[in-house]
């Protein structure tokens, strides 16, 4: 290398100085404007990303409900209604349960059950849905919102089981059951 | 071609006979409360109606005195009618009897005298309830 050459080299490295030669001030930016043109490239590796999703639901009511009759008067001779209570359950989207029942334990799958002697039937309406929101690069969206309205019945003319002038109120738990 | 050992064939078998329903049923459940009150309580317009001791002929007059202090005054009877629902008068009527306390065909009718009832008011029906003697 010539003294030129090495004395080019040691200005660009110092940024130049005060008093060096004009030409070799260009010659040093040069060679700075070509280094990262020389190093700028890309390569690329395809991958596959791949999930297998198990379609759940889950219910979602937070504390009980109360299915309530209110008071029945021995031998009423109207049927007497309850309340409608209202059971949610997330379910992944588009996923749709194939079928409800209830439980076994305080009466049947099909709704019937015995409280205070007095026998009842609950019903399940057909749920309804509130679609959830699809996931994003943003955010995780949310899941598909299926509500069961559960309301009950007791036939009139029932005598019950009671001692006293009045019984209660007496309490069972039933559960509603979704199948997937 | 080899033999599969049984056990893996016994497993195939159970899959083959599950559908794909059967194979990934799960559930979620759901728990509420079922609640109601049983009243056994007689509204307070009703009332509970006793006598003494009939006597045992017929022409007697007697006093039925009520819970709710009503007199009525049940008549002599005066007739073989099943029933006078007169108020005030003798309730009558002929009820099935079964001298051997067995409910058959030859059962026989016998002239009765209600000797007590009382009326009991529901919610929406009074139901009435009677103590014959014959």
């Amino acid at each position: 290398m010539s003294d030129d050459a090495m004395a080019a080299a040691r200005l660009s490295a110092a940024g130049g100085g005060r008093g060096s030669k004009p030409w070799l001030r260009v010659l040093a930016a040069g060679f700075a404007a070509f280094i990262p043109f020389v190093h700028a490239a890309t390569t690329s590796s395809n991958f596959t990303v791949q999930v297998t999703l198990s379609s759940q639901c889950a219910a979602t009511n937070s504390g009980t409900t109360t299915v309530s009759f209110g008071t029945y008067t021995a031998f009423q001779g109207t049927a007497q209604g309850s309340n409608s209570v209202n059971l949610t359950f997330q379910c992944t989207r588009g996923f749709a349960p194939v079928s409800v029942a209830f439980d076994t334990v305080n009466g049947t799958a099909t709704g019937v059950g015995v409280l205070s002697g007095l026998q009842y039937t609950l019903t399940a309406a057909a749920p309804t849905l509130v679609a959830g929101t699809a996931a994003t690069t943003a955010t995780i969206g949310t899941g598909d919102v299926r509500t069961y309205a559960v309301s009950g019945s007791m036939p009139a003319l029932q005598a019950g089981t009671c001692a006293t002038s009045t019984c209660g109120p007496a309490t069972h738990t039933r559960t509603l059951i979704v199948t997937f | 071609m080899k033999a599969f050992p049984s056990a893996l064939l016994a497993s195939i078998s159970v899959v083959a006979a599950l559908g794909p329903g059967e194979a990934l049923a799960a559930h979620a459940r759901s728990s509420f409360n079922v609640q109601v009150q049983l009243g056994n309580q007689v509204s307070p317009g009703s009332s509970f109606c006793r006598i003494s001791d009939m006597p045992g002929a017929f022409g007697a007059i007697v006093t039925v005195v009520c819970s709710t202090g009503v007199v009525v005054q049940i008549d002599a009877p005066s007739a073989f009618s099943s029933s006078l629902p007169i108020h005030g008068g003798a309730y009558r009527f002929l009820p099935p009897v079964s001298w051997a306390g067995v409910m058959s065909d030859d059962m026989t009718a016998g002239l009765g005298t209600v000797t007590s009832w009382r009326v009991i008011k529901l919610a929406d029906r009074d139901l009435l309830e009677m103590t014959v003697r014959w």
